[in-house]
């Protein structure tokens, strides 16, 4: 680790002006990616703003049709939510299956979906469930959000506030756990949203997270692993590496939508 | 059944170390700290193969808080050497091995990603850290080769100028003409080209040393398990001082696995940094240096070929062996795929012949040594995927090949076609309590509710016998007797195996004291005058007869004092003679122990992707007479875990043309987890005691990661087979698995 400043912000309003004064100050929400890289000495930012201890950043709200969720609310919380698992079990089902207890303990979603790991689990169920990101400048529609590996349609010092899930028909995760790291080596997040399907596959694509669209008019026309037959995730769009080629990641891809789509219809 | 004294032989004590350890109060290197300690940082290779040109510490050395920053070339200067090793091979042409000299610190040439090429000195690890990263390398890179069979190509990139063809040395047994002559005879030939993955340690506490070097007198606190070996390597081979100049001291080790037993650079540059410096310097390894810079385990490729008559009578068996030494030779590293690994090669079978033909071959990677099981596992492996191979060519089960070709119990001791003889063992009888418990004739049941579940099932069974302890067989304690406490000075070591609480139960037994008044101090150079350490599963049947000759020594004493005390009248015997009486226990048991034991692994596959499941796993083993079961059943249960990790998950993988380490970090080497078995059994048999030490034991520790690969090897294939899928090899991980029926589909 290298040396920084380390600061605490009490709230958003402090956090994004710490940001403006500060230019190479990073964000620290639950760390479980940001500390590791830093004790491999892979990123030297000036000043460390430290966001998870802002109250308004935290919790659920169910309202109507939707959830809110802050966006330092920790895993291991949404997937304890007795509400959550009331409006979007999918949700909670997903949290429960990110890392490990330690992890789950400190990750936060806003952390997660500010990364934009291609393997993180949280931004297939952001996609696929046709989620609202709400910074401290704006709403951001989910379809805008993702922008590649690692990378967001958040501008420099925007800060994640929460993250709005609107309550899908039916919806289901299915996850494939990378054996060393625990993130997915795929994961396919199928949702039935009442207007349509939306199907997000994350540990898959070399351009992070995306929408399966075949997948999504199959299944639109016929809500059944059967109307899948035949579709498959197109790998010269699929990450390849030491753990497996490109080629397994789309059958994989494939495979997790399949029982995604199983594990709603029974 | 022989009654077991209240925390005697066969007794299951609690670990008495545990609540230390489980309460944090543990005490290891990285918890030491001594008045003005300095911190050590290293600048590593960023290269696989290079010629250093140039050093430039100037910018580092003017770093606030910098004490100094040491190179190759000044370990040089200083009269430094390098680190010794075991040269014990010849090459082809009959002259020795020469390996290239392992300096603390690079000089002129690294020869792996990671190898340490300056140490800085600093007020604290960040600063260390922080200067260590100023230092100027100028390099000239050289191409890198990572595997044995490609170092051995023509062409290849070259490690050691002293072996331009890249091979350390051979090594042979048998009789190659008289296997020619059987396998032209046999009716069947079965044959196996399989791969040993390299493996990483990776114990749960990183490699650490603090060194103080004060009126001429080095102190080194290391996680260290062969304290005395150590010392005698740093003063005798490196530093050239009299071994009075050197202390080892042993605090707790948070695991080792053979991977810490020996001398590493980094110790030798600690010390030499507190030479240098005068003042005491600490270093501990971040995880990436331990994945670096750790000896790694394994790494071999073997051709196997067993002939077998038209019974299944297996006739001879013939292996060509390349093993991967990697850049450097550390202590063990070419003994173990050839004197040590070896041994144990005709595994449980009475097959007369066998033609070996070991080659021990250097590339640009971390050096290979010691690693739970260190050469065995790649020798039960082998034999036991021949054995498949060889149900497959004959037509015969493999369990009846087996049960066919076992040494029966009556003909102990058998000596094998290595040469080694076998004491003791029931094979038959163990195969046969591992059936019953493993409930080998449910398998149909279950594997057809697997395949109800869309799963392919699976059943495999191993049998292992390896060789522990006897390179070393001499072992001697010094036994305290005093008014409140029996103490006992060993040097074997604890490293988290249990070894405390075994070896107090010996006492227990011997004297019938409390077990709370029993001591037992090791892993201090100065006050356990001599020892050899653990490793290779010694330290019980060997450490542990020597303390029962101690404490025959003092009952001996008195009763050459008119006295024969017993529970706490040992006390007061010691205060009436005064206070404290001092006995010296010595063995050298007559050879090898032999444990072995029956293993069965279930495996459910899920044919859409590959994902082996491990369903049910029963170890039976025998490892003559048991000290302690709880003990015992950890050691085999914590061994078979890491044996799974071997099968299913761990590989160390280095880029061919880089040669750098992929798998450098948690995140992307896998590591078993606590579900790799969903229900695991072990059960002991001890009706084969060891005839050759005074205590029946055999050594424990190792025959878990011996017998669970080829378990799971043979259940995982049993699965495929229906698949057309007849080789693989470990890691068995999804992707694996799935690419290899998608190729049997094709």
């Amino acid at each position: 680790m290298y040396a920084f400043e380390y600061l605490r912000a009490g709230s958003v309003a402090e956090a994004g002006a710490l940001l403006a004064k500060n230019p190479e100050a990073k964000l620290l929400a639950g760390g479980q990616t940001f500390i590791p890289t830093l004790k491999a000495r892979l990123a030297q930012p000036s000043h460390v703003i430290d966001i998870g201890r802002i109250a308004e950043l935290r919790g659920i709200t169910v309202s109507g049709a939707t959830v809110t969720i802050g966006a330092m609310t920790r895993h291991a919380e949404v997937a304890a939510s007795a509400e959550v698992r009331a409006a979007i079990p999918a949700l909670a089902a997903l949290a429960l299956e990110i890392g490990d207890q330690q992890v789950r303990n400190r990750g936060t979603l806003g952390g997660s979906v500010a990364n934009n790991d291609p393997a993180a689990d949280y931004p297939s169920a952001v996609l696929g469930l046709n989620a609202t990101v709400i910074t401290s400048r704006r709403e951001i529609a989910a379809d805008d959000y993702f922008q590649g590996m690692f990378s967001t349609a958040l501008e420099d010092g925007e800060i994640i506030k929460a993250i709005r899930f609107p309550c899908p028909k039916r919806a289901a995760y299915c996850k494939f756990h990378h054996p060393a790291s625990g993130y997915a080596m795929a994961g396919a997040f199928v949702a039935d949203t009442g207007a349509g399907v939306r199907v997000a596959i994350t540990g898959a694509g070399a351009s992070g997270v995306f929408r399966w669209k075949a997948a999504e008019t199959a299944l639109a026309k016929s809500f059944s692993a059967a109307a899948l037959d035949g579709l498959a995730v197109d790998e010269g769009t699929c990450i390849a590496d030491l753990h497996a080629g490109a080629d397994y990641r789309a059958h994989l891809a494939g495979v997790m939508t399949r029982r995604a789509v199983q594990k709603i219809t029974g | 059944m022989r009654p077991v004294a209240s925390g005697g032989i066969g007794a299951p004590v609690a670990r008495v170390e545990d609540r230390r350890l489980v309460t944090g109060a543990g005490r290891f290197v990285a918890d030491a700290a001594l008045p003005g300690m300095l911190h050590a940082a290293f600048v590593r290779s960023p290269h696989a193969h290079a010629r250093i040109i140039a050093v430039d510490t100037a910018a580092a050395r003017a770093m606030p808080g910098v004490h100094a920053v040491l190179t190759g070339a000044d370990l040089l200067d200083a009269g430094v050497r390098p680190l010794p090793h075991a040269a014990v091979l010849r090459r082809a042409d009959g002259t020795p091995m020469r390996a290239p000299p392992r300096h603390a610190l690079a000089a002129g040439w690294v020869r792996h990603a990671g190898e340490a090429v300056a140490i800085v000195v600093a007020a604290s690890a960040q600063t260390a850290a922080d200067a260590a990263e100023a230092v100027a390398v100028e390099w000239e890179p050289h191409d890198a080769v990572v595997e044995a069979r490609a170092a051995l190509a023509d062409g290849a990139p070259r490690v050691n100028r002293e072996a331009p063809d890249n091979l350390l040395g051979v090594f042979a047994h048998g009789d190659p003409g008289a296997v020619d002559a059987a396998f032209a005879a046999a009716a069947h030939v079965a044959r196996v080209e399989v791969v040993n993955n390299r493996l990483v340690a990776n114990a749960l506490e990183p490699r650490a040393a603090l060194a103080d070097w004060q009126d001429g007198r080095l102190t080194l606190r290391v996680g260290c398990q062969m304290p005395h070996l150590a010392r005698a390597q740093l003063a005798d081979a490196v530093f050239g001082i009299a071994p009075e100049r050197v202390r080892v001291l042993v605090e707790d080790i948070g695991g080792g696995f053979g991977a810490k037993s020996f001398l590493y650079p980094e110790y030798v540059a600690v010390a030499q940094a507190a030479r240098h410096t005068g003042r005491p310097v600490r270093w501990v390894a971040t995880r990436s240096e331990s994945f670096l810079a750790d000896s790694h385990g394994r790494d071999s490729v073997s051709e196997a070929a067993l002939a077998l008559d038209a019974d299944g009578t297996f006739l001879a068996m013939r292996v060509a062996t390349v093993a991967n030494v990697g850049a450097y030779v550390s202590h063990l590293g070419a003994v173990i795929p050839t004197l040590a690994g070896t041994k144990p090669l005709a595994g449980p079978y009475r097959t007369p012949l066998i033609d070996l033909d070991v080659r021990v071959v250097q590339t640009h990677t971390a050096p290979v040594d010691a690693y739970r099981g260190a050469g065995r596992p790649e020798a039960a492996y082998l034999v036991e995927r021949l054995v498949e191979a060889a149900a497959l060519a004959t037509g015969i089960p493999a369990l009846d090949l087996r049960r066919r070709n076992f040494v029966p119990r009556a003909a102990m001791p058998f000596t094998s076609a290595m040469g080694e003889v076998y004491d003791s063992g029931d094979f038959a009888r163990v195969t046969a309590l591992a059936l019953a418990a493993a409930d080998w004739d449910g398998h149909a049941g279950r594997r057809a509710a697997a395949r109800a579940r869309g799963r392919l099932g699976g059943r495999g069974l191993a049998y292992f016998i390896e060789s522990t302890g006897a390179a070393n067989p001499v072992e001697s304690v010094r036994l305290e007797l005093g008014a409140e406490t029996v103490t006992v000075y060993s040097g074997t070591q604890n490293m988290g195996q249990g070894l405390e609480t075994a070896y107090a139960q010996l006492v227990v037994e011997a004297l019938g004291v409390d077990l709370a008044r029993v001591r037992i101090v090791q892993g201090d150079t100065d006050r356990v005058a001599r020892g050899g350490g653990s490793g290779g599963s010694r330290s019980l049947f060997i450490g542990g007869a020597a303390i029962g000759d101690a404490c025959a020594r003092l009952v001996a004493l008195a009763r050459a004092r008119g006295a024969a005390p017993a529970a706490d009248a040992w006390f007061a015997f010691a205060r009436a003679q005064g206070g404290t009486l001092s006995v010296e226990g010595k063995v050298k048991v007559d050879a090898f122990s032999w444990p072995n034991g029956c293993h069965v692994c279930e495996v459910e596959i899920d044919r859409d992707t590959g994902a082996v499941a491990v369903t049910r796993f029963t170890a039976v083993d025998d490892v003559g007479r048991v000290i302690n079961p709880l003990i015992v059943h950890g050691q085999v249960a914590g061994a078979v875990a890491q044996g799974l990790g071997q099968a299913l998950l761990e590989e160390a993988v280095y880029d061919r043309r880089s040669g750098q380490l992929l798998t450098g970090s948690f995140a992307d080497y896998a590591m078993p987890r606590a579900g790799i078995v969903r229900a695991l059994g072990v059960f002991l048999d001890e009706s084969a005691p060891c005839t050759t030490n005074p205590l029946g034991a055999k050594g424990a520790g190792e025959g878990g990661s011996i017998g669970a690969p080829p378990a799971v090897a043979a259940a995982v294939l049993d699965a495929l087979a229906e698949c057309g899928v007849t080789h693989l090899d470990m890691p068995f991980t999804a992707p694996k698995v799935w690419r290899a029926l998608q190729r049997a589909r094709t």
